[in-house]
């Protein structure tokens, strides 16, 4: 496979164009992981956006990155980062998935001091007060949820306190079917109204999912994005732009994402 | 044999030298890189399973597979033992959770190449002597590898009392390998491994109704990882996860599992070159179409799902019959859910051919298979679209 951007053109007008205070919803189901694009979210948010076409020129002074994950160690974020050469000295990782952030002996309230101590360090100093940007990551928050006695409504509580204080935020969710389809389980029940309530104050809902019509070699799964219906406040501000579309994508074993279009 | 001055070996290189190699075997026993990024794998004692793990040609150390059976059968139990007798047979620390040292006796013994080793039958002393024959094999075999390099070879590694038999080893036909590569090892269900003591750790659940049943066993793993030399390489078996054979009903709340199978991910992911795990999971007690159970698989690195056929099927393979016998017959489907490494970079699971296992008394194969299965009521077949056959 030739080498690809680090940016999949088609994805780049979702990818930069987040405005303030806005939270993004990536899901992802068991075969279809959506770590690769995460990690595009990322570089796209610490190069320069002002360039129309996606292409990286530079890295745009103003922001940074506050990454929080429950189930990837810090390991596997830098090395996939790094070939994308995205810049760690302007991310800030979290790794709860060594630490065990929230789990066991810590609680939620921890999840928040810890969370939001790492975005007082890492809000970017900048010459211009009030432009400085900070990108919220909050990798496997329903895992949290799963895992710990903690109510839908107190982690949804966490969620609105972060994001009073970045600039946006994206968050990941598993969204398979056995999830969400007929929950039945309190395990169950708490992630769909999690997710749900998510999907409703999203500007943009990214969903990576298996082929429908079985495994292919040259496909890895479909990117479907939507509107969430945190979008339609924003709409006076020039967001109209942004289409609902349907992908298909392919990770090679190198880490190069290709974005294609059905039947390219 | 007695003593014997080493310096008068170097002019007669094909004398018998009796020194011993190494007693304690090598670090990386049964370790080798990934061919794709040169991450440390190791074998799960099944070639043709670890030929499925997207490429790396073994389970990468610092990640955990877990097996899910259909039905009633033991097919994913088989699977598990023979990576604990690799494991056994490598000198990995092996730890077993929830079972006894009776499991850890029926471990399948090694496929003898030999007429003798058959003929020693059940006896424990002739098994016994056949085991140690074969170590010293693998050993004549890696230091064969070591010393391939000939004399460039010598010049910069010290010398050392092993390199003595290395030429006896290529030369005499006595030493034969049993397979062309130390990486993973042919064993037979019929036979039993003598497991020496202490390399299996059996860890206990904790059957008392107010404590979390699993953390004993990341208590005990990682102690056992503290207390070994970092080059020691441990496997962590689960046989048939939530059970309740095995586990108390409790066990299956969220809150317990969930965060062992997290400080789990979260051990592999610290010890990437010294842990690898294995779990079972019956999936007619806890089926995929549960929150719980997605979460399990969310969990783990790569999850793959054995549905047994609900009885012998005579089908024939496509494209020739291949002169394996009857032993060949598919037992059923394995379908490959996700992916150790691939998945976890955005990689889709599985190369999308219909896969079918067969296991015999020899060896657990799975290959590909090209014509649907007749029955159609494997149930897992409704809960995803995505299974969906052509």
């Amino acid at each position: 496979m030739p080498s690809q951007p680090p940016i999949p053109p088609l994805l780049s007008p979702y990818l930069s164009t987040a405005p303030s205070a806005s939270l993004t919803l990536l899901t992802s189901t068991l075969g279809a992981t959506s770590n690769w694009l995460i990690l595009r979210f990322i570089c796209a948010a610490l190069k320069n956006t002002s360039s129309e076409d996606g292409s990286t020129k530079g890295d745009n002074e103003a922001t940074t990155v506050v990454l929080v994950s429950w189930l990837r160690d810090a390991t596997f974020w830098k090395d996939g980062g790094r070939k994308l050469g995205i810049n760690f000295q302007k991310v800030h990782i979290i790794d709860a998935l060594t630490t065990g952030l929230g789990i066991g002996a810590s609680s939620l309230a921890d999840v928040e001091t810890e969370i939001l101590k790492a975005i007082t360090t890492a809000k970017p100093t900048t010459r211009v007060e009030g432009e400085e940007r900070v990108l919220l990551v909050l990798d496997g928050l329903d895992f949290l949820l799963a895992a710990t006695s903690c109510s839908t409504l107190e982690t949804l509580d966490l969620v609105g306190e972060l994001r009073e204080h970045v600039y946006t935020t994206l968050l990941t969710s598993a969204a398979d079917l056995p999830l969400t389809q007929s929950p039945t389980t309190p395990l169950e029940i708490s992630h769909t109204a999690l997710i749900m309530t998510m999907v409703h104050q999203a500007r943009l809902v990214m969903s990576a999912k298996s082929l429908d019509t079985g495994v292919a070699r040259d496909v890895s799964g479909v990117l479907r994005i939507c509107k969430g219906a945190g979008a339609g406040d924003k709409a006076q501000e020039g967001e109209g732009e942004l289409e609902e579309r349907e992908f298909l994508y392919f990770v090679g074993a190198d880490g190069g994402v290709r974005v294609f279009e059905r039947g390219a | 044999m007695s003593f014997r001055k080493r310096n008068i070996g170097l002019t007669t290189p094909s004398s018998p030298s009796p020194q011993p190699p190494h007693l304690s075997p090598t670090p990386t026993q049964g370790v080798r890189p990934s061919p794709l990024d040169g991450r440390p794998t190791t074998s799960t004692g099944t070639p043709s399973l670890d030929d499925l793990l997207a490429g790396h040609a073994g389970l990468a150390l610092g990640t955990c597979l877990l097996i899910e059976e259909n039905g009633t059968t033991d097919f994913a139990g088989a699977l598990l033992r023979y990576y604990a007798a690799e494991g056994v047979v490598q000198g990995h620390k092996v730890h077993g959770v929830g079972v006894g040292e009776g499991w850890g006796r029926e471990l399948p013994g090694l496929v003898g190449e030999r007429g003798a080793g058959d003929q020693g039958g059940e006896g424990g002393s002739g098994v016994e002597k056949e085991k140690e024959k074969m170590k010293i094999a693998w050993r004549y075999e890696r230091l064969g590898e070591f010393g391939g390099g000939g004399a460039t070879a010598g010049s910069r590694v010290p010398p050392t009392p092993s390199r003595g038999p290395i030429p006896l080893g290529k030369g005499s036909g006595q030493s034969e390998t049993p397979t062309p590569a130390a990486f993973t090892h042919a064993f037979d269900l019929s036979k039993r491994l003598i497991v020496p003591p202490g390399s299996i750790t059996y860890v206990p659940i904790s059957l008392s109704a107010n404590s979390n049943p699993f953390s004993s066993i990341i208590s005990s793993l990682t102690h056992s990882l503290k207390s070994t030399p970092p080059t020691t390489i441990h496997r962590l078996i689960i046989p048939t996860i939530l059970s309740p054979a095995l586990y108390p009903s409790h066990s299956c709340i969220p809150t317990h599992l969930l965060p062992f199978l997290h400080s789990l991910r979260a051990l592999l992911r610290s010890h990437t070159t010294r842990l690898s795990a294995m779990l079972t999971l019956p999936l007619s007690l806890h089926p995929r179409s549960t929150g719980l159970v997605r979460w399990i698989e969310h969990l783990c690195d790569g999850v793959l799902e054995l549905a047994p056929f609900p009885h012998k099927v005579e089908i024939e393979p496509p494209g020739g019959k291949a002169g394996k016998g009857e032993s060949e017959n598919p037992q059923g489907m394995v379908k490959v859910h996700k992916l150790p490494v691939l998945t976890e970079k955005g990689g889709g699971g599985g190369g999308g051919d219909d896969l079918v296992f067969s296991l015999s008394r020899r060896r657990f194969v799975v290959r590909k298979f090209s014509l649907p299965p007749v029955e159609g009521d494997q149930e897992a077949q409704k809960g995803e679209a995505k299974d969906f056959e052509f």
